[in-house]
């Protein structure tokens, strides 16, 4: 049964968007390395979520699961044409100047994680504030809670192994 | 806490966390929420390549009409570098606006046809 939020969203689709777009645009980049095509992913995704937005039980968990499917989707699609081609090099991050290079190491540490670990970290780390809840990012994920925040916290204990000076000195 | 998987927040990762989140995730483009704008409005859904070559072989004139039915940031977002052809098409949007508004105002929906529209099917997925 759906809960309340569902179904008080808002009829204007644009103040969702605007606060969602750029999680919802990193988020698509852990199956998709081009940002175009995470775009896309994103495109086609949330215009699905926004019509069926009403068959929620949370919204901002149907959202990313919308942007999952659609990601892994295109990823399956783009693989054989893709194959050989380097990924793009626009930021997935964004922050202050000075720690452009602590954010390069970050983007790549990140794109070491396994991928169950690193879309569970994305989503607990970068969802738009207050953040998802592990409950939350089970059903966007299609996993368990219990499981969402264990690899949450295996995916920060690698991640920070790999941004240890040690590790990022070599 | 209402989530007990939640109550280890604050704990020894905490500090790491939120030195990830000095970092916020990169904006997304305004071609994509003109895109989104154009789903939202009932025009094509899905970003289409053939479309795309079809606006870089059927030359200017199509390329107006294409643009007036699916919108120039719509087209300029689908105009990835390294396609032949390819680029921004806001300058020839500006050169025949009168053009795009007069189509605008008709609500009219023109067809291309043609050899070139062939050449942009066969560049099809």
């Amino acid at each position: 049964v759906p809960d309340a939020d569902a179904h008080n969203l808002p009829d204007d689709w644009r103040p969702w968007f605007d606060r969602h777009s750029a999680a919802l645009v990193l988020f698509a980049r852990q199956f998709l390395s081009h940002r175009q095509d995470a775009e896309d992913a994103v495109q086609a995704a949330f215009v699905r979520f926004w019509r069926t937005r009403q068959t929620a039980r949370d919204p901002a968990a149907y959202l990313f699961a919308c942007v999952r499917t659609a990601a892994v989707d295109l990823r399956r699609a783009r693989q054989t044409r893709r194959r050989h081609e380097t990924a793009a090099a626009a930021p997935a991050l964004a922050g202050p100047e000075a720690l452009d290079d602590r954010r390069r190491l970050l983007e790549a540490a990140l794109a070491r994680l396994p991928e169950e670990q690193r879309e569970v970290v994305v989503l607990k780390v970068w969802s738009p504030p207050p953040g998802l809840t592990f409950a939350q990012i089970a059903e966007a994920v299609g996993i368990s809670a219990n499981t969402a925040a264990s690899r949450y916290r295996y995916g920060i204990t690698r991640l920070q192994a790999l941004l240890s000076p040690e590790v990022t000195r070599e | 806490v209402s989530d007990p998987l939640e109550v280890d927040e604050g704990g020894p990762g905490a500090s790491f966390e939120e030195e990830l989140r000095q970092f916020a995730p990169a904006a997304a483009s305004a071609g994509l929420r003109a895109r989104v704008a154009a789903g939202m409005e009932g025009e094509r859904l899905r970003a289409s390549d053939r479309l795309l070559a079809g606006v870089m072989t059927l030359g200017a004139a199509a390329a107006v009409v294409i643009v007036t039915l699916v919108g120039a940031d719509w087209v300029n977002a689908r105009a990835r570098p390294g396609v032949a052809g390819g680029g921004d098409l806001r300058p020839l949007v500006e050169e025949r606006r009168a053009l795009l508004a007069q189509l605008a105002a008709s609500g009219d929906r023109l067809e291309v046809r043609g050899p070139a529209a062939d050449a942009g099917r066969a560049a099809g997925p």
